[in-house]
């Protein structure tokens, strides 16, 4: 195509787009308006805008998904790079093969690369992004982190001009999402190729990023400019978009460090008293669940051994511990859903075994990591009145009981809609919804907030919290610590098939020794007092003449 | 016709996802007919014809059903089933006869009857199978007759009545948007592989 | 020795189906419980001496099918046509002839499972699909869909253990066997039509098109091994034919 025609003798950008818009058959509304924006060759940028904004509609325009491979209509100029790149979020479907360089070879062998080269070009990506593992490794043994290392390989493999991602940390934990963001930066710094961003978690990231690009919910683009004067000029929008904010950026660890009255300082200091002063609950006459010398596992090797702790009622309880450390299936052993093998369960002083299966999940809800494995029915409305139903419930009171459910979880406006179009986050609640019907006396959950916007995330921990208040304990599975920091009265730490740490979460954190140990990444306002403490001491001993380390975005990684 | 990559790999997934419920069916099956004999658990059959109807009711191009009986098949066989390559034989059996179904209507109409039909013709290809390999045309004619009409009945209920519920259930979860299934509905039949003009100019 | 890295899992695994599929088909050919036995004892003997079949290995994955074998036996024995009548009951009529029958067909089964089981458990998937492109022109389009799918085939499994879990939890009874039927299939069916639309799009993003104008990083080929492994096979098969018809044990399916 002739370029200069088009764009009247102006030096087209090396990537952009030009009063674009975009439609989904299916939808009436433009998915774009009228967006124009360039990016330049080698920039690092980021879209960020509400969920839902378009954004991941205007990366697939500009990588050449859409309109080649995703139908819709486009209108509107599109400046497009020679060859892309495309990370996605999901690291399980952007593979087709089983074995590590099978998967890399798969991009040579559609470049009609010549089969001899292979071997060299394939060891020179894995060296690039760190993989070092043998060619042969099946794919589904990596962890997450390890799977979007080698889909940038693949990646790599095609030798793009541009790089394009599309959240690829969001279905990672934290670690992974560290380790993710690290490998990318390490690379970004040695390349000359154009980086294009979408990311919900911005930790590690925004900091050496060139350029954000900001939108709105209707899919127009608000502002254009460096990260700093983006996030602190448009503040308020970001917050009310439900996006994630970085903990730090555009202040820098340092700072914080240094001046005790900085305002993420003070709140971080504060998030830390919160925390240290969460009162535990007072113990009742009969604990929720007694546990004693509990064995976990499949067949004859047991994953878990010697667990035993108690759950008071009304108490907040989150269960934390590698991917793989048995968390998941130690609470649904709490809810008779894995069978132990000593049988020294109890809930609510009789022992679980002998529960009837009716009235055992009368008191006890469990909201399942996917939504949708819990719904029943056709529309929202008898997704939440299910259990009523079954249980021959006056009609006056189910309707009560329902809309009053579907109003403290804001689904009055899709109560006739089939669970499955729901938005994630209307999913999520609704299957926490669906669980309190009965007024259950606990509530387990399965990384409820797992790949959520920071909307959702905060609404769905209210609504717990509130719960929490009228008597209903919680207990959660989850990666996220700063929630377990502010909400939680008790953290389990499971690691190595044993119960590691049983008690207050402030007591975890303040344990450097047991988190370097365990991988965990306290909330910052613990590695902020040690860090002043250090720099004190520092200051006592030599003067105060020598600046601390610079500390880079990795603050976060010990 | 050109399938879409979109389409071959749904193909393949709905293929094993029918294969995984083929499985839990079975093991429902194994009491049951050991108890009453052959006939006592052909009333269950027609769930094994399932993916060729729903397969072509939601891709609506030549050769759907029968790639998706084989695909199928060779899921199980792939997966090390042990019945995995016997099952690969009367996969294409079973494909044969649901593909005819939609041939005949020459794959203009997918509405409830090609998908009734197809249900009941993978029926029939499974039962000649059965004669071939598994001395069906042992038993006594009245009891072949008996099994193949229920076969038959249940081919048509369970496999292509209940394919058109699935899938027209899976319309409404707004998974479908871009199979013909949906798109028939919003440009109607003729534009269903048309791809739509686009107005830019990508450069 | 295991069975993924005996001998039979160096052979061409086309070749080798193939070779097995032509067994199979001779296997419905005959209908005789004495040839169809042998043929069967050949596929397990080729399982011990190449395939690295250890007998608990045998046993775990035989033993089960033993239900299926006593199960269609049954059925042909008891249900079957034939003239001599050997005991009645009920609705229950068993004759020699159904006996003979019974056993043919119950032998046969074993024997498909058997030389399914020799297939599968020395054949490595990946390797297979890539022999199916070169040595039986599968179209790379197809040839990828399929790995494609495959690996999501123990994330499907999982999910369905999940969600029957989930299912206990809300109390939900199996009323009517449409509703329940849909219940479980759907978050099944669309989890993998928005898995099968995000693979397919990831591949053509890589430049995936399809076509066959594309190298291979994998190209398996037929050797001498592999005939000399199919010519063995189908010689010892001929020979038990040979043997079992010079015994006059042998009868035709059509006879």
């Amino acid at each position: 195509m002739d370029r200069i025609s088009v764009t009247q003798k102006n030096i087209p950008p090396h990537l952009g787009c030009k009063n674009l818009s975009v439609w989904f058959p299916e939808q009436v509304d433009a998915t774009l308006q009228n967006v124009t924006l360039s990016i330049a060759k080698g920039e690092k940028v980021l879209f960020l805008g509400p969920s839902g904004c378009g954004k991941s509609t205007l990366l697939s325009v500009l990588s050449g998904l859409i309109p080649k491979h995703i139908d819709a209509d486009v209108k509107g100029t599109v400046y497009g790079a020679e060859q892309c790149g495309v990370m996605f979020q999901d690291p399980d479907t952007q593979f087709c093969m089983l074995r590590v360089d099978e998967e890399i070879a798969f991009s040579l062998e559609n470049r009609a690369i010549p089969r001899q080269r292979m071997d060299d070009l394939i060891h020179e990506v894995k060296e690039t992004v760190g993989l070092d593992i043998p060619g042969h490794t099946m794919i589904q043994s990596l962890s997450g982190g390890m799977k979007q290392r080698l889909a940038l390989a693949c990646l790599l493999a095609l030798e793009p001009d541009a790089l394009f991602f599309d959240e690829p940390t969001a279905q990672l934990d934290p670690a992974g999402q560290q380790e993710v963001f690290q490998c990318l930066h390490d690379y970004s710094v040695k390349s000359d190729k154009t980086f294009i961003f979408i990311e919900h978690r911005l930790d590690g990231l925004i900091e050496w990023m060139d350029k954000v690009f900001l939108f709105d919910a209707s899919g127009s683009l608000v502002a254009a400019g460096n990260p700093k004067d983006i996030l602190t000029t448009y503040e308020s929008a970001i917050d009310k978009a439900g996006i994630w904010k970085p903990q730090l950026f555009p202040a820098t660890w340092n700072d914080v460090v240094a001046q005790e009255h900085h305002p993420i300082s003070l709140r971080l200091t504060q998030a830390v008293h919160h925390c240290a002063h969460n009162a535990p609950s007072t113990p009742g006459p009969t604990p929720l669940f007694e546990v004693t010398d509990l064995e976990l596992g499949y067949g004859d090797s047991p994953i878990m051994r010697e667990i035993s702790f108690t759950i008071e009622q009304g108490e907040w309880v989150t269960i934390i511990g590698k991917n793989g450390s048995g968390k998941s299936t130690l609470l649904k052993a709490l809810a008779r859903l894995t069978k132990g093998k000593a049988e020294h369960l109890t809930f609510m002083g009789k022992e679980l075994n002998r529960w009837s299966e009716k009235q055992l999940y009368e008191r006890l809800g469990f909201v399942f990591q996917n939504p949708e494995w819990q719904f029943v029915t056709q529309t929202v409305y008898d997704e939440i009145a299910f259990a009523g139903k079954l249980r021959d419930w006056p009609a006056a009171k189910l309707k009560k009981t329902t809309e009053r459910l579907l109003k403290t979880f804001h689904l009055e406006q899709v109560a006739n809609q089939h669970p499955f179009t729901l938005s994630q986050g209307q999913k999520r609640r609704l299957s926490v919804a669906t669980m309190l019907l009965l007024d259950q006396q606990a509530l387990l959950l399965d990384e409820p907030t797992f790949g959520q916007d920071a909307r959702t995330t905060a609404e769905l921990m209210k609504k717990l919290k509130e719960r929490k208040q009228r008597g209903t304990a919680i207990i959660m599975v989850t990666h996220d610590m700063n929630s377990v920091s502010y909400y939680a009265e008790r953290v389990l730490l499971l690691a190595g098939g044993h119960l590691q740490f049983n008690g207050r979460p402030h007591d975890l954190f303040s344990n450097t020794h047991l988190c370097a140990q365990y991988d965990i990444i306290p909330p910052l306002g613990y590695p902020l007092i040690q860090a002043r403490k250090t720099r004190a001491d520092n200051q006592e001993e030599q003067g105060g003449n020598r600046a601390h380390d610079s500390h880079e975005f990795s603050f976060s990684t010990h | 016709m050109n399938w879409r990559m979109r389409e071959v790999v749904l193909t393949v997934i709905l293929s094993i996802v029918c294969g995984i419920i083929y499985l839990g069916w079975s093991t429902l099956s194994i009491p049951i007919s050991a108890l009453f004999g052959p006939v006592g658990s052909e009333w269950m059959f027609g769930i094994w014809v399932i993916a060729s109807p729903l397969v072509a009711y939601i891709i609506r191009k030549p050769g759907a059903a029968l790639i998706a009986e084989v695909a199928a098949a060779a899921v199980e066989v792939l997966t090390g089933s042990q019945f995995g390559l016997s099952s690969f034989f009367v996969g294409i059996f079973q494909g044969i006869g649901s593909e005819l179904a939609f041939a005949l209507f020459r794959y203009k109409r997918f509405t409830l009857i090609p998908l009734v039909i197809s249900g009941i013709l993978g029926a029939f290809g499974s039962t000649i199978y059965d004669v071939i390999a598994n001395g069906f045309g042992y038993y006594s004619v009245k009891l072949l007759l008996t099994i193949l009409g229920l076969r038959v009945l249940s081919g048509a209920i369970l496999g292509g009545y209940l394919a058109k519920i699935l899938a027209d259930t899976l319309c409404k979860t707004g998974a479908l948007q871009a199979y013909a299934i949906m798109k028939e509905r919003y440009y109607g039949q003729d534009q269903r592989d048309a791809k739509k003009h686009s107005s830019s100019s990508r450069l | 020795m295991t069975p993924m890295n005996s001998a039979l899992a160096h052979i061409n695994p086309s070749l080798k189906l193939s070779t097995h599929l032509v067994i199979m088909i001779l296997l419905m050919m005959t209908s005789d419980p004495r040839t169809t036995c042998l043929l069967w004892l050949l596929a397990v003997s080729t399982g011990i001496v190449f395939g690295g079949w250890r007998l608990h290995y045998l046993v775990k994955r035989l033993l089960p099918y033993l239900l299926f074998f006593v199960l269609t036996f049954w059925m042909l024995a008891a249900f079957g046509k034939g003239e001599t009548l050997l005991w009645q009951w009920g609705w229950f009529h068993i004759t020699q002839e159904g006996i003979q029958h019974g056993l043919t067909i119950a032998m046969r089964m074993y024997a498909f499972v058997t030389y399914s089981l020799l297939f599968t458990s020395t054949t490595d998937v990946s390797e297979f699909i890539m022999s199916l492109i070169h040595q039986c022109h599968l179209s790379p389009k197809w040839a990828y869909g399929l790995l494609a799918g495959l690996r999501f085939v123990p994330l499907f499994q999982s999910e369905l253990q999940q969600m029957k879990a989930a299912h206990k939890i809300r109390g939900f009874q199996r009323k009517n066997w449409r509703e329940a039927f849909i219940r479980y299939t759907l978050p099944l069916l669309t989890q993998g039509i928005r898995r099968a639309e995000r693979v397919a799009i990831a591949m053509e993003a890589r430049g995936f098109t399809g076509s066959k104008t594309r190298t291979y990083y994998a190209t398996p080929q037929i050797k001498k091994k592999d005939y000399s492994y199919s010519a063995i096979l189908l010689l010892f098969t001929l020979i038990i034919q040979l043997l079992s018809w010079q015994l006059h044990w042998l009868t035709w399916s059509w006879q």
